[in-house]
C-alpha cells in the first residue's frame, strides 16, 4: 500500500479535518445562499417593474382578438377586419376568412383589442384614434408606440393554438413588420375595468401584480384550472386606476427600485462581509496550523506548497458551498413558488440562473481572495520560531 | 575516510544589539553523533535553527554536505532528501494517521519516488510501531509519538539527523529507549546532531560540545 495522503481522497480528508475549514464551509454556504436568494428578490422586484415596461408579462393587456394559424401571421396579407367580427372572439374564423369579407379594404393591423369596438375601422390609420392604454405612461399607447416598440399582444387561445408554449419574447412577422410578443391575455380574463375617459369607454387590462400591489389580495384572486390560468377581480369595485394612477405607479416604481437597490446593497455587503470573515478565519486557520506548516516545511515543503495547500483547501470548500447554495437556491425557489401559488402568487418568485450564477461567481472570486491572503501569509511563516523551542 | 557533513566557519548571529553567536565554528563528520549542550539562553536554539536551514540571517560560512549554503536560496529539497528532524514536541499532524505522518516527506519529494515499503516495514518494526500504523496519532503516548517522529525523520534515509531535545518530554525509561533507537541508526552511518541540556542524553554521544559565551567548547563528560 502506498498511502502518503497525497491523492484526492487525502486532500478531501484534510479539508474536512479542521474545524476552521468546516467553519469556512458553513459560513460560505450561508453567505452564498443569501447572495443567491438576494439576487432572486432583486429579480422579483425587477419583474414587478417589468410588468409596467411590458417585457414579458403573462397576464397583460391587449390581445389579438382572432384565432389564426402561424402561417397566416407570417405569410398572409392582412386585410381589414370587421370590428364587430373582431370582437366576437369566440367565433372560429381565420384571417383568410376575414380577408374574404373585405377584400378591397387594406389595413395594416398592429394590434386589435376591444378598442376597435369603439372606434370605426376607417380611422385605424389615424394615430390619435387608436388609443391603447399605456400603464407606464398613464396614458394610451398610440399606433406609433406599438410600431416603434414592435410590441404586440396575443390572445391566450391563439397563442396556445399557434405556439403551444409560452409565447413571451417570441417574434412574429406581419406583413414584414416584426412584432415581439410581450404577453398574452387569457380568453376568460375579465380583469379589465371600464373607466371613463373623455366620455369614451376604454378597457384597460391591469397586470395581476399591479392590482395586488395597489389594492391588496382581498380585492382580487388568482386561480388555476385545467384550461390554464384565470385572472379575476373580486366583486368589489376596484377604484379606477386612471385616478391618480400615475402617482401610484411612481410610488410603486420608486419603492420597488429602492427595494432592489437595498437587496443589491445587502448582497454587496454580504459578499464583503464574507470576504472579511473568510480572511479572518483563514488567518486563524494559519495560526492554529502553524505547527503543521512548520513540520511540512521541515520535511521539504516549499513556500509555494504551503500556499497551494491552503488555497486549494479554501477553493474546494468554497466551491462546494457555492454549488450547494445553487442547488438549495433552486430548491427554495421551487418550494416557495409551489407554496405561494396556493396563496394567489404565481410567477412572483422565480429562479433566474444567469443572475444567480453571476452573483455566486462574484462571491466565489471575493472569497478566493479572502483565502489567498492567509495562504500567502502562511507560506511566509517563520518556521524557526515554531519548531525549535527555547530551552 | 570520513567526510565532513557540517562545517560552520565563523558564524555570528545577533538579535539587535545582543550577540548570541560569535565566530562560532563546528565540524561534524559522517557517522558521528554529536551532542550540543548549553544553558538556557546560551544560543542552542539559534544554532539549531541555522544548522537546520530554518534561519538564514547570520554572518559567516556554512557548508552542508560540502555545499556552501546560499542564504537567499530555499533548501526545501535538501531538507526533504538529506536531513531528518526530531523535535521535542514531536509535531505530528493530527489530521493524518501514523502511516501518513511517517510518509509525509514523500508528499514533497520532487523525484516522485515510490514509497520504499521494505524500509518502512523495517523502520516500524525496529521502532515497534507496526501495530499503530493505521491509527490516529492523538491516541499515542509520548514515547510512541516520538518513535513515529523518528520514523518520519528517517523514512528518506537522511545523511543527517538533527534532534532538538528528543527526550525532553519523555520519562527516564522512555528517554533511554529513544536514545538507544537513535544510537542504532548512528551505527548505520547516519550523522546525528543532538541539542540538549540533559547530560544523560549527551552521554550517549561520541562527542559533546558545550555552547558558552557565544562559542562551542569541547565538553568533558566527567565534568
Amino acid at each position: 500500500m502506498n498511502k502518503t495522503n497525497k491523492g484526492f481522497l487525502g486532500f478531501i480528508k484534510r479539508c474536512f479535518s479542521y474545524k476552521n475549514n468546516i467553519f469556512i464551509l458553513i459560513l460560505s454556504l450561508f453567505v452564498s445562499l443569501g447572495t443567491a436568494l438576494g439576487i432572486g428578490v432583486i429579480n422579483y422586484n425587477q419583474e414587478k417593474n417589468s410588468y409596467y415596461y411590458g417585457d414579458y408579462p403573462d397576464n397583460y393587456s391587449f390581445c389579438w382578438n382572432v384565432d389564426c394559424k402561424k402561417s397566416d401571421l407570417v405569410e398572409s396579407t392582412f386585410y381589414g377586419l370587421d370590428y364587430t367580427k373582431v370582437y366576437t372572439e369566440k367565433d372560429d374564423i381565420t384571417i383568410t376568412n376575414l380577408s374574404g369579407y373585405f377584400p378591397k379594404t387594406h389595413f395594416r393591423i398592429y394590434g386589435v383589442s376591444e378598442n376597435f369596438y369603439h372606434y370605426p375601422l376607417q380611422s385605424v390609420d389615424c394615430d390619435t384614434n387608436i388609443r391603447f392604454s399605456n400603464l407606464e405612461k398613464g396614458t394610451s399607447f398610440t399606433k406609433a408606440d406599438i410600431i416603434q416598440n414592435n410590441l404586440s399582444f396575443m390572445m391566450y387561445t391563439s397563442q396556445a393554438h399557434l405556439f403551444s408554449t409560452k409565447s413571451s419574447s417570441l417574434t412574429i412577422t406581419i406583413k414584414g413588420q416584426n412584432f415581439k410578443l410581450i404577453g398574452t391575455l387569457k380568453d376568460t380574463a375579465d380583469i379589465d375595468r371600464t373607466i371613463n375617459n373623455d366620455d369614451i369607454n376604454i378597457h384597460i387590462f391591469v397586470p395581476y401584480s399591479t392590482l395586488n400591489y395597489l389594492f391588496g389580495l382581498s380585492r382580487c384572486y388568482y386561480s388555476i384550472n385545467n384550461q390554464g390560468h384565470t385572472l379575476k377581480t373580486t366583486k368589489d369595485n376596484v377604484p379606477y386606476l386612471a385616478n391618480g394612477m400615475y402617482n401610484d405607479y411612481s410610488y410603486f416604481k420608486n419603492s420597488t427600485s429602492k427595494l432592489s437597490l437595498l437587496f443589491y446593497e445587502i448582497d454587496g455587503l454580504l459578499i464583503f462581509l464574507s470576504f472579511i470573515s473568510v480572511l479572518i478565519v483563514g488567518i486563524l486557520n494559519i495560526k492554529n496550523r502553524s505547527n503543521e506548516i512548520g513540520v511540512r516545511r521541515a520535511v521539504g515543503a516549499t513556500k509555494d506548497d504551503i500556499s497551494f495547500m491552503f488555497l486549494s483547501e479554501g477553493t474546494f470548500l468554497i466551491g462546494i458551498s457555492v454549488i450547494l447554495s445553487f442547488v438549495l437556491d433552486v430548491a427554495i425557489f421551487g418550494i416557495m413558488s409551489t407554496i405561494l401559488s396556493q396563496y394567489h402568487f404565481i410567477y412572483v418568485f422565480f429562479f433566474d440562473w444567469k443572475s444567480t450564477v453571476l452573483a455566486l461567481s462574484i462571491y466565489y472570486l471575493a472569497a478566493i481572495i479572502g483565502v489567498l491572503i492567509p495562504a500567502l501569509i502562511g507560506s511566509r511563516t517563520n518556521i524557526s520560531s515554531i519548531l525549535v523551542e527555547e530551552h | 575516510m570520513s567526510t565532513k557533513i557540517i562545517q560552520l566557519k565563523n558564524i555570528s548571529k545577533s538579535f539587535g544589539p545582543k550577540k548570541v553567536l560569535e565566530n562560532l565554528s563546528l565540524e561534524v563528520d559522517s557517522g558521528e553523533m554529536v551532542a550540543i549542550l548549553g544553558r538556557s539562553g546560551s544560543g542552542k536554539t539559534t544554532l539549531i535553527n541555522i544548522l537546520a536551514l530554518f534561519d538564514s540571517r547570520y554572518t559567516g560560512d556554512y557548508f552542508l554536505f560540502d555545499q556552501k549554503i546560499n542564504r537567499k536560496k530555499d533548501y526545501s529539497d535538501l531538507r526533504n532528501k538529506r536531513i531528518g528532524f526530531v523535535f521535542q514536541s514531536y509535531y505530528l499532524i493530527n489530521s493524518l494517521n501514523v502511516r501518513e505522518n511517517i510518509l509525509l516527506p514523500y508528499q514533497y519529494e520532487s523525484s516522485k519516488d515510490e514509497v520504499d515499503l521494505k524500509y518502512l516495514n523495517y523502520l516500524t518494526q525496529k521502532l515497534n510501531i507496526t501495530d499503530l500504523l493505521n491509527g490516529p496519532v492523538n491516541c499515542l503516548s509520548g514515547g510512541e509519538k516520538q518513535r513515529v517522529a523518528i520514523a518520519r525523520a528517517l523514512i528518506h534515509k537522511p545523511d543527517l539527523l538533527i534532534c532538538d531535545e528528543p527526550t525532553g518530554n519523555l520519562d527516564e525509561e522512555t528517554a533511554k529507549e529513544v536514545m538507544n533507537i537513535l544510537i542504532s541508526f548512528k551505527d548505520e552511518k547516519h550523522s546525528i546532531l543532538i541539542v540538549t541540556h540533559d547530560r544523560r542524553v549527551a552521554a550517549f554521544c561520541n562527542r559533546c560540545l558545550f555552547l558558552k559565551d557565544r562559542k562551542l567548547n569541547t565538553y568533558e563528560q566527567n565534568k
